[in-house]
């Protein structure tokens, strides 16, 4: 009886808390760089409001006349950049702004700026035109731009 | 016993392990949700509103006006402006903000228009366009600009967020309107029971239409009333009492001229061009500078063209009926300056510009002096702002703005402190101004002015300088913190017959302390 009571023993309680207490401080440790490689990627603007949250505030007009591309960014948010998602039947291709008009500033659009640009060439055949803006923000890792989603885009309907 | 081996890891260590790690998963909670907590939003308030009374575009002078109202219950710091010009152009393209005609009532900052007061204003003061204000700005569009076919106007602000002054842009309150756009019509029946309202409606209640009849100024009258014969006279506009029947209506006034008390058609004295009633008008309700309130040519100055550029003749002001012109003042018989009530002075208004008649018609220290220099910066002819700085040039200033040399805003013309006349030269920001003078076969320089400061604290002075040249040692005349205007005359030992002297006017001080000078004189024999 003694002898199979003895068997049944485990680590002693001080190497048990030991353990135990490595193992919170070890999980704890890879949950918070797992974590922390997320925070990582926030990028920020204004003074830390995520970037995401930002895009709401985005206001700007657009249209789109015999080629030309016409935007004014009227809010209180510099668009850095647009994502220009050209819609033809059947297909569709997003292209930079800078990459297919010339002249786009290259800090982009702040309070009350303006541009025009011819986008003929790259909108040919298009049944509709969606702007997305792009951000420029900050991350831990320096500046960073970000695409908002495309809700915040403003579409044209050629 | 039994109890015993089950025993693990004791009470306190658990609570503590428990605590620990309760916070380790906060922390790290927070710090990847912190950015997600929504911040306050940079927005304008929903009462801000502007309303654009009158936009015109001249295209031969390529002059466009924007008159603009503070319609809305915030104040507000100014505005984007941007134009089309055609009507096929949906979006407004062209930013008409590079193009504006800086002067005391507008200025630009960046892209955007921001509205000074009529004074003495900065930009980052805060917001000066308030509820109710209106204010015209100016624009010279270039040619190559083409035609404007319509505007459109975004208000902006200087808001307080986190403690820090932000700019922002009113979107919401934006507004668009072609050219040629005048006066959106507002019903009006104020007084008024009968008749229209101005904009097609009528006023209630109206009249009896089988005993009464509605006047000219929207009044019931008797139709058994006795009326007289002409109630105008030779009134061509306005309205005229026609006996116990009311008032009736004379006429109006067409092309863009408005009707006086006399219901005489004149000019709107203040906008530029000359009129009918006018004889000039240099685009402001001013007198002294030239052109009166009331567009007349004032005595001792001579206008030309529209606006109207007044200069100062050679000759006395019409009520010096006793002195004459000559060396540049006006001197009695004798050769000296006499007051118009005869009495002689020995110091006082150069040319006779500006003051009152009793102080008016005399000019300098001492007879047989000359005029080698004078300002009293009433003849600009744009004496609002920038422009000012190249009709200084000409006058032989050298203005400097040592801490805003883009936008050149801290010396300007101020109107509401002057010694004399209308303007006074106003200087602030560790900004100077510089004359440049030849004293060629003249001596017995003195060198003359009126100053005083504003807003000066500890060691801050307005410094009054001299030197021969344009390199050597500047002589500190004074520096001064008074906030009087004070007549100073100075002799300049060493000044004489050279072929250039410069006189300074520094102020040593902040971006909101002010010194100010006029009637500056430089005279020799």
């Amino acid at each position: 009886m003694d002898r199979k009571e003895k068997r049944r023993k485990a680590v002693s309680p001080v190497i048990a808390t030991t353990l135990l207490v490595a193992m919170v401080v070890v999980v704890g440790l890879i949950v918070f760089l797992w974590f922390k490689g997320f925070t990582q990627e926030a990028i920020t603007k204004f003074g830390g409001t995520n970037i995401e949250l930002i895009c709401k505030d985005v206001e700007f007009d657009s249209s789109y006349s015999g080629g030309i591309l016409s935007i004014s960014d009227i809010g209180n948010v510099p668009i850095y950049s647009f994502k220009v998602k050209v819609e033809k039947p059947g297909s569709h291709e997003t292209f930079d702004i800078e990459n297919i008009v010339l002249g786009w500033p290259d800090t982009g659009l702040n309070q009350g700026g303006i541009f025009s640009g011819d986008i003929s060439s790259s909108a040919s055949g298009a049944e509709k035109i969606v702007l997305i803006p792009v951000l420029r923000g900050i991350s831990d890792s320096g500046a960073r731009t970000h695409a908002c989603d495309e809700q915040y885009g403003k579409e044209i309907i050629l | 016993m039994l109890i015993n081996k089950k025993k693990g890891v004791s009470v306190l260590i658990g609570y503590v392990l428990l605590v620990v790690f309760a916070v380790i998963i906060a922390a790290i909670v927070f710090t990847w949700l912190k950015s997600y907590v929504p911040a306050d939003t940079l927005k304008c308030p929903d009462g801000v509103s502007v309303f654009i009374n009158e936009l015109t575009f001249d295209n031969s002078t390529r002059e466009m006006n924007l008159s603009i109202r503070n319609n809305g219950r915030f104040d507000i710091a100014g505005y984007f402006i941007h134009a089309t010009n055609s009507s096929s152009q949906e979006l407004p393209t062209i930013d008409l903000s590079a193009y504006l005609n800086q002067n005391y009532s507008a200025i630009k900052f960046g892209n955007s228009v921001i509205i000074q007061d009529n004074n003495i204003s900065l930009i980052g003061e805060g917001n000066l366009f308030r509820p109710g204000d209106q204010k015209s700005n100016i624009f010279d569009i270039p040619a190559a600009v083409g035609q404007i076919y319509s505007v459109r106007i975004i208000p902006t602000r200087f808001q307080e967020e986190d403690n820090k002054q932000r700019f922002a842009s009113c979107s919401d309150a934006k507004v668009q309107q072609p050219i040629g756009a005048q006066y959106i019509c507002v019903p009006d029946c104020s007084g008024k029971v009968c008749g229209g309202d101005g904009c097609g409606g009528s006023c209630a209640p109206g009249c009896n239409s089988s005993t009464e009849f509605c006047d000219a100024v929207g009044q019931c009258i008797s139709n058994t009333c006795t009326p007289v014969s002409n109630p105008c006279g030779t009134m061509v506009c306005g309205t005229a009492t026609n006996g116990t029947c009311g008032q009736v209506s004379c006429g109006t006034c067409s092309g863009g001229l408005s009707c006086n008390a006399s219901g005489q058609c004149v000019g709107n004295c203040g906008n530029g061009a000359i009129e009918t009633g006018e004889t000039c008008d240099d685009g402001d309700a001013a007198s002294g500078d030239g052109c009166s309130s009331t567009c007349q040519i004032e005595s001792g100055w001579s206008c030309t063209g529209q606006p109207s550029q007044c200069y100062i003749v050679n000759s006395c002001p019409s009520y010096c009926t006793s002195l004459s012109y000559g060396s540049g003042f006006c001197t009695n018989s004798a050769g000296n300056c006499q007051s118009g009530g005869g009495t002689y002075e020995s110091g006082g208004d150069p040319l006779c510009i500006g003051g009152s008649q009793a102080d008016t018609c005399c000019c300098v220290s001492g007879s047989g002096s000359t005029f080698l220099f004078f300002d009293n910066f009433e003849g600009y002819t744009n004496n609002r702002g920038i422009p000012l700085y190249n009709e200084m040039a000409v006058n032989g200033w050298t203005i400097i703005d040592n801490t805003h040399p883009i936008t050149d805003d801290d010396v300007y013309l101020n109107n509401t402190i002057q010694y004399q006349g209308v303007y006074s030269v106003l200087i602030q920001d560790e900004s100077e101004i510089m004359g440049n003078i030849s004293t060629t076969g003249y001596n017995n320089i003195n060198f003359g002015y009126a100053r005083r400061t504003l807003s000066l604290e500890g060691s801050e002075r307005f410094r009054i300088y001299w030197r021969v040249g344009s390199t050597g040692t500047w002589t500190q005349l004074e520096s001064t913190n008074s906030v009087t205007w004070q007549q100073q005359q100075w002799s300049l030992t060493g000044a004489e017959n050279k072929s250039l002297i410069q006189i300074r006017f520094f102020l040593d001080g902040e971006n909101t302390d002010y010194g100010l000078a006029d009637n500056i004189t430089i005279t020799g024999s």
